[in-house]
């Protein structure tokens, strides 16, 4: 009934409050915690924020602060608040002059809004109760892809960025529980992205609940929680990851990231102690994640986005599975390996075909169900430009069957087996003077049945 | 809510089978001064029984020895706390406040110090829910939120004179009430930033560490040990937060939690 073994994959919270404090250095940690530092340092190293309004550290400065000039679609927030709280949102002016309209069509007075920022800088909504400063900034207009989820707030992305590569990525949505905060542990909904597509995968509410529907309001019915695809997807990751660039000393943290309709992805906030339920909602474990690139880092933006897109990729089998038979493949097959964009291959025998909006190229593959990863050979590889600097994700020893042991390039590989496309890290070898360029290991072959039947 | 109610049903029970009140303790005290004081005596200094030749030299000035025993076992009672933490997964208000409120508990007894806490809350609670609507600055509202406190508490002493015979609560000290109202604080400010269920779970937790702490520190048995041992609990206390400070495997709670997310 319960297997110890399999619990091995996640990141306790005994743990995480170690992994927070060895890779994460007390400068970068008061960075992140401050919103206001965070959203001036990204803003200088050129990763989209929400705009900076006005901020404010003592009241006398707030009393000359003149409300009437703001436009309205502006966010009142406490610079050091966490979960959420304390914040204000409005969207338009009201009739009356001193009127404002918030999110939901309640209206606030400038009398209000004053009131609010004095509690915000006595400390009402600041971690231990110290004083603190104002922020107004801009309010994001969400992406319109997101507003048939829900009702009030902002729902946002949250990516697990870990030596500059994503780790793991859930949507957040806020409910009418959570009260428009999108913060599971008030009651939000949380659904697991896929790193490699951005397509959304499981679903939990709360810090437990799983949830398999969840209601649209475009088309007015409940929808599964699998299969939203996330606009903008790689721009997502990116600004993840860019996080980790411009701030210095933080190796393990969550970012916060939310689309805006014109803007693009920005992000909200930097989080160095991130909630371990995006493990459930993911149906997979951060420690096994981390483990795998334990010896690596992220060289370059690029690097760190492949390496999370060929290593911990869905393969959206179970969802096959239910609708199609397991398929047969032969011990040759051809697969179709899809050629970088922009590369221009150059082969003498085969030639390059297309496969919906890809390029791509016929290649004699073997089944090998004797090793573990797919293996490819050096030559066809250099060629049909898969071995570039930033494509090779690290490189690993391997111990051949033979005990010889040597240095292999592993580097992320796309190809299409019966139809099926998959997205996987193959290791180059030379395979010179063999016929079949490509080998197919048993990691690639999930859901296939090898049948040795000549034909 | 049904985890709630067996939480408070267990809590009714043990109070009742274990009635410590003020009383109770000093006889306790009495009890101590007794032989193991003696035993305590019968000693030669050699370096390794300093800690335990200090305390025989402050009794002798006249040191209360519940005091020494209650100093020695606050460190005991907060590796309690930080283990029932890290292994088992019950979360409280931090370390300190566990297991502050334990030794409140040794003053109040287990069911006056729920008696006065649900009061302190009560009375916070409904003094927030009407000072919200006079727009004060935010201390001059607790201000006169800890008067109502104060009136509150009085009141609750004057009244259980009524029913001495089921629990006494004409002995609280102050200092009682202040950690009590350190603990409501706690509820009303986690409600405030997090939300209603956290904070039930951590003030439940909280009280759930401290009435186990309350319950270790009133064994007489250990309570000796502690007098007469002074040097191997303070080993003792040190090598068991070693261990613990380096675990960083699975708590107790979580093999339900993580469970969800195993695929099958």
């Amino acid at each position: 009934m319960f297997n110890l073994k399999k619990y091995r994959q996640f990141l306790t919270k005994n743990e995480r409050n170690r992994i927070y404090l060895r890779k994460n250095t007390a400068e970068g940690r008061a960075i992140a915690d401050s919103k206001y530092r965070t959203k001036i340092r990204l803003q200088k190293g050129g990763v989209g924020v929400p705009k900076l309004i006005k901020r404010f550290k003592t009241i006398e400065k707030l009393e000359t602060f003149r409300w009437e000039n703001l436009e309205g679609n502006f966010v009142v927030k406490p610079a050091s608040g966490y979960g959420g709280e304390g914040i204000i949102i409005v969207r338009r002016r009201g009739k009356w002059a001193g009127e404002w309209v918030k999110m939901d069509g309640e209206m606030v007075t400038t009398n209000d809004l004053n009131w609010h920022c004095r509690e915000i800088l006595a400390g009402r909504y600041s971690m231990h109760g110290m004083s603190d400063s104002v922020i107004i900034e801009e309010r994001v207009k969400i992406h319109p892809m997101f507003l048939a989820y829900t009702r009030s707030g902002t729902p946002d992305i949250r990516v697990i960025v870990y030596n500059r590569v994503p780790m793991m990525a859930m949507l957040r949505i806020p409910t009418e529980a959570s009260d428009g905060k999108a913060n599971l542990q008030q009651g939000a909904i949380g659904l697991g992205i896929d790193l490699g597509s951005g397509i959304t995968t499981f679903g939990i509410q709360g810090k437990g609940e799983i949830i398999e529907r969840i209601y649209d309001r475009k088309r007015k019915k409940m929808i599964k929680v699998n299969g939203i695809k996330i606009p903008q997807w790689r721009q997502v990751l990116e600004t993840a990851v860019r996080v980790q660039e411009v701030i210095p000393g933080l190796g393990f943290v969550g970012v916060d990231i939310v689309l805006d309709k014109e803007k693009g992805p920005e992000v909200l906030e930097v989080n160095v102690r991130p909630g371990l339920s995006i493990q459930i909602c993911n149906k997979a474990g951060l420690k096994a994640r981390m483990n795998k690139i334990e010896d690596l880092e992220g060289r370059n933006l690029e690097h760190g986005i492949t390496l999370a897109k060929y290593l911990f990729s869905e393969r959206f089998f179970e969802k096959v599975e239910e609708k199609e038979k397991i398929k047969t493949i032969q011990p040759l097959e051809i697969i179709k390996v899809k050629v970088p964009k922009g590369f221009k291959p150059d082969l003498q025998k085969s030639e390059v075909i297309r496969q919906g909006k890809h390029r791509v190229v016929e290649v004699r593959a073997k089944v090998d169900t004797g090793a573990f990863r797919s293996s490819m050979d050096r030559v066809l590889a250099e060629k049909l430009g898969l071995l570039t600097e930033d494509r090779i994700l690290y490189s690993r020893h391997y111990r051949s069957s033979l005990g010889k042991q040597n240095d292999r390039p592993v580097i992320g590989v796309t190809f299409w087996l019966k139809g099926r496309k998959i997205m996987t890290a193959v290791n180059v070898a030379d395979r010179k003077k063999l016929r079949t360029k490509f080998l197919l290991g048993r990691k690639d072959l999930e859901g296939f049945l090898v049948s040795a039947k000549k034909t | 809510m049904k985890k709630i109610m067996i939480a408070i049903a267990l809590t009714v029970a043990i109070a009742g089978w274990w009635r410590l009140g003020l009383k109770e303790i000093a006889a306790e005290e009495g009890n101590l001064s007794g032989q193991t004081l003696q035993v305590l005596k019968v000693e030669k200094w050699n370096g390794f029984n300093s800690l335990r030749y200090g305390i025989t030299l402050a009794l002798n000035q006249g040191v209360e020895p519940s005091t020494v025993v209650l100093l020695l076992l606050l460190p005991v009672v907060a590796t309690l706390v930080s283990g029932l933490h890290y292994l088992i997964g019950l979360s409280g208000y931090g370390i300190f406040m566990p297991t502050m409120i334990a030794v409140t508990f040794l003053n109040t007894g287990i069911l006056g110090g729920l008696i006065l806490f649900g009061l302190i809350l009560g009375i916070s609670a409904l003094s927030n829910w009407g000072l919200k609507r006079l727009k004060l600055h935010f201390w001059p509202g607790r201000s006169i939120s800890l008067m109502f406190i104060g009136l509150g508490t009085f009141g609750l002493m004057l009244g259980s004179q009524y029913f001495k015979n089921v629990i006494d609560l004409s002995g609280i000290s102050i200092y009682s009430v202040l950690l009590m109202i350190l603990l409501a604080e706690e509820f009303t400010r986690t409600q405030l930033t997090k939300s209603k269920g956290e904070a039930k779970k951590l003030t439940l937790g909280t009280l759930l560490l401290a009435i186990s702490g309350a319950v270790v520190m009133k064994i007489t048995w250990l309570q000796e040990t502690v007098l007469l041992n002074p040097e191997l609990t303070v080993l003792i206390v040190v090598v068991l937060n070693l261990l613990i400070g380096n675990y960083t495997g699975m708590r107790l709670t979580e093999i339900k939690r993580f469970g969800k997310a195993i695929r099958k």
